[in-house]
């Protein structure tokens, strides 16, 4: 049996301003209590402009541009450190404009609920004309556009959710059901966000690894959305629905729910399928959620700050047979935190960090970097929250120095060079784990790392199904070069065969 | 028939090959060995390596470290110990090496090692379980687990039901009972009997002294003391020259086979030391210990342990925790490593509360009810 590889892993953002102002929860919860509150009079004028999204470092690096290290060296705050000449291509990805994600949003809709005002749709035929990932059909998905009387009406008539930039309407989305909550516009409009984001990165991973979309044979989402109707609330198959718009025809694929955990639980699936034989390449992605745009809105606010949750983040990693080269999953050393694990940050650590190492007799040291939950900083701090990858690693040292694989005054430095700065954006699963792949596998090729772990954890008291918390984990090594085949047989046994052989070949001698 | 397979029968066809050529047959076994720390100097080692090399067949010996004047084969990273031992490591783990043994070598947690000796009595030997490091924190239950790594070792030796005993000291009797719930749950021991007339499995002095047991458990410290007085009785204690070493570090996943031996090990005890980490790797230590430890589990190992622990463990004053209630209402911002005394806090003021480790860094969860109360009591926890 041998080890499933990481071909590798591709990212995005969509720089979406208005659809946090108009449907990020934080707003919309406001602006039903009290329409004129006084936040939601300030936060237009704390909303960013492309180029500041785009030269904002923390997102520079997210798409690939700068090493999560980099951080280290760019003075606080970061959004008031611009990356100079910054570019909205990166080595992982791209950050995507508001007006080409709607049109993103158009090309993702398969009911006609999304209506895009007529002009607008022309320039942006134009506009994608030269976009290297998307072909003639999928522009020609764009459709000729609505009448703007038309849009404005369903919007005044609530049959429709308002699409804005900066402040003009441009389009809308409609409900897909007159009374069912779960087709309502809102709901259809964070469903088709989420798959369009997915879509532009599912296309992007299938550019750049020059693989087929034919060739992928199975697809795992692994955002917190919920698709259905009222009878089925949380159905599913965003997997599916992304796979048919980026061409994916050989591929199936379901959706895997955890909370921010769902991406590495996704991973391993995905792991299993790849090394059993029963997929060759299987796709884990996620898109972004709308709900958390401007979640921590009311703090950035108040403490003079841009609204920095302006990006749905996207991501997907491919997970294909051992070729020989690219960096392996460890299937034999998962970590994971069982219901019987107890729910304290120690227990929690100790299932997911300290058990797998120890079944592979490894010390914590020995991994080179962690992955974990990678919030930036300056996006938690100020609404209280503190710097969560810094509490995570933090707490892996001290799990360390307990286990006696560390000393106590090692612990700055254990936290500096085994972690890394926060970079992604506060989407949920997005930023638990997954963000690191596409660095880890590059690391690991340049022999700069020798072994990565990818921590994926959930709060699924949320939910109100248990209080327990959740946690999975997997370890990222360098590919030992050789494809073991599954020879069943051990050379003892042929040994047995071959000496067995030589006593029949002496009998006849005799 | 796959390439792998052919290439298995061509490796055998060659070792019959060798076998037919040199009168010996088998596959080679290299074991690494680092020079330098020894008070007896480098040339002890060197002396040592070369000893085990030449009366053992099917025997590789690689020195890693500085080794004057040897055709042994020889890597040498330079004079400092810690390249040395990642040297060592990275032979190992590359497979170069199947086995080594060094002076020192900080082990996991939950890793100790087994030594051998040879008995005075009628010049037996026997397994010392064991010699360093510690398998756990808790005495009587790191005398349960060594009682399994001895076992494991015994029969990586070859022994098919290794006699067990369990030396007279401090918690012998809890260890007793505890192995013989264990062998009631499955998990087979073979228990030796005493020279002495009341018999039993705890052993005595003479049993020491006569080598009675296949494999004699005792805590790590005594087991330390044990290996430096069978080993260097004769010479006064400066210069070890009977017995084995310290033995392999053992524990579970821990995949490893790196033996221990003393600073004042003579040349025998490096050259036995050597060949004991080559029968480790001919008698397939590492698969066998993991079927112990795993037949152990089965019949029982932890549930026994857990209860063992409470049975003596008088435990600080608990903090009495309030009853349970739904806690949805989360708290944040309290710095990871407070949030234990944080929580404690509440428990004494009465309010139910459990930490976690969501996806938004470490929580405090609380009751709708109880949340301004608990933020209240814990205001110089929260960070500013």
């Amino acid at each position: 049996m041998s080890f499933p590889v990481i071909k590798g892993a591709r990212y995005t953002l969509a720089h979406v301003p208005d659809i946090l102002l108009y449907h990020g929860t934080t707003q919309s919860v406001d602006r039903k209590k009290n329409p004129n509150s006084d936040y939601l009079k300030k936060l237009p004028g704390h909303l960013r402009s492309f180029e500041d999204a785009v030269a904002y470092p923390p997102n520079q690096v997210y798409i690939g541009n700068l090493l999560p290290d980099d951080l280290n060296n760019i003075p606080k705050p970061w959004y008031e450190n611009r990356v100079r000449d910054a570019s909205r291509y990166g080595k992982f990805g791209e950050i995507i404009p508001e007006d080409e994600f709607y049109g993103l949003m158009k090309i993702a809709d398969t009911f006609e609920l999304v209506y895009l005002e007529r002009g607008f749709t022309e320039e942006l035929k134009a506009r994608f004309k030269d976009n290297e990932l998307l072909s003639e059909k999928e522009i020609a998905r764009l459709s000729s556009g609505s009448d703007i009387d038309e849009i404005d009406r369903l919007v005044k008539e609530h049959i429709a959710e308002p699409l804005f930039l900066a402040g003009k309407l441009v389009g809308c989305v409609k409900r897909a059901h007159d009374i069912d909550e779960n087709l309502s516009a809102h709901v259809i409009l964070e469903n088709l966000a989420t798959k369009a984001s997915s879509i532009i990165t599912l296309k992007k991973l299938i550019k750049d690894l020059d693989i087929e979309a034919g060739e992928i044979d199975y697809i795992i989402e692994t955002s917190e959305e919920a698709c259905g109707d009222m009878n089925q609330r949380g159905g599913g198959n965003f997997a599916k629905a992304i796979g048919e718009i980026a061409g994916c025809i050989n591929a199936t694929g379901c959706d895997i729910r955890g909370f921010c955990a769902g991406p590495t639980h996704g991973l391993i699936n995905a792991a299993a399928l790849v090394e059993t034989g029963i997929f060759k390449n299987v796709v884990v992605l996620g898109g972004g959620a709308v709900a958390k745009l401007g979640m921590n809105g009311k703090d950035h606010v108040a403490k003079g700050m841009p609204a920095l949750e302006d990006v749905l983040g996207g991501f997907a990693v491919l997970v294909s047979q051992n070729d020989g080269k690219n960096p392996v999953i460890r299937t034999d050393l998962i970590g994971k935190h069982n219901v019987g694990s107890g729910s304290s940050p120690q227990a929690v650590m100790q299932a997911i960090v300290a058990d797998p190492l120890e079944k592979a007799g490894l010390k914590i040291p020995d991994v080179d970097k962690f992955s974990v939950e990678m919030q930036t900083p300056e996006i938690t701090e100020p609404a209280g929250a503190g710097n969560v990858p810094l509490a995570n690693y933090k707490m892996i040292a001290a799990l360390a120095v307990k286990r006696g694989e560390l000393d106590r005054q090692e612990m700055p430095d254990f936290v500096e060079k085994h972690g890394m700065p926060g970079f992604a954006p506060t989407q949920g699963h997005v930023p638990s784990g997954v963000p690191f792949i596409g660095f880890a596998k590059d690391m690991i090729l340049e022999g700069r790392i020798k072994r990565a772990m990818i921590i994926g954890k959930g709060s699924l008291f949320l939910g109100r199904m248990t209080n327990l918390f959740d946690g999975v984990s997997f370890i990222m090594e360098p590919n030992t070069g050789k494809v073991e085949d599954k020879a069943g047989i051990s050379k003892e046994e042929i040994k047995t065969m071959i000496a067995e052989a030589l006593r029949e070949l002496a009998q006849k001698l005799q | 028939m796959t390439q792998d397979v052919k290439t298995i029968i061509g490796e055998i066809f060659n070792e019959i090959a060798d076998g037919l050529e040199k009168g010996r047959y088998g596959e080679k076994v290299r074991i690494g060995i680092t020079t330098i720390g020894s008070e007896h100097g480098i040339e002890e080692v060197v002396r040592g390596a070369e000893m085990a090399a030449s009366n053992m067949v099917g025997l590789d010996v690689v020195l890693i470290g500085p080794s004057p004047g040897t055709e042994l084969e020889a890597i040498n990273p330079g004079d400092c110990e810690r390249d040395i031992h990642s040297e060592m490591e990275r032979l190992l783990d590359e497979g170069y090496i199947h086995g080594c043994v060094t002076m020192h070598y900080n082990f996991p947690l939950g890793v100790s090692t087994v030594g051998r000796v040879i008995t005075p009595g009628r010049g037996r030997e026997m397994i010392i379980s064991t010699t360093t490091g510690a398998s756990s924190s808790h005495r009587a239950e790191g005398m349960v687990r060594n009682a399994i790594y001895g076992i494991a070792v015994a029969k990586a030796l070859g022994k098919k039901e290794p006699t067990l005993g369990i030396l007279n000291v401090d918690g012998a009797k809890q260890v007793e009972r505890v192995l013989n719930r264990l062998k009631e749950g499955g998990y087979p021991i073979n228990f030796a009997t005493s020279v002495r007339k009341d018999g039993g499995c705890v052993m005595r002095g003479n049993d020491l002294l006569a080598g009675v047991p296949d494999v004699m458990v005792m805590d790590t410290l005594t087991g330390n003391l044990m290996m430096k007085i069978f080993s260097a009785f004769t010479t006064g204690g400066s210069y070890e020259a009977l017995g084995y070493g310290y033995g392999p570090g053992i524990g579970k996943g821990f995949n490893r086979i790196i033996g221990i031996i003393s600073r004042a090990s003579g040349a025998p005890v490096i050259a036995n030391a050597i060949k004991f980490m080559a029968e480790m790797k001919k008698g397939n230590l590492l698969d066998i210990k993991e079927k112990e430890i795993s037949l152990a589990e089965k019949a029982g190992l932890e549930r026994l342990l857990k209860e063992l622990k409470e049975e003596t463990a008088g435990g600080t004053a608990e903090v009495k925790v309030p009853p349970k209630k739904p806690v949805t209402e989360e708290i944040t911002g309290i710095d990871i490593l407070e949030l234990d005394n944080a929580v404690r806090l509440l428990w004494k003021e009465g309010i139910y509360a459990e930490t976690g480790m969501g996806c938004a860094g470490p929580v405090i969860l609380t009751a709708p009810e109880d949340n301004e109360r608990a933020r209240l009591i814990l205001r110089d926890y929260i960070g500013k």
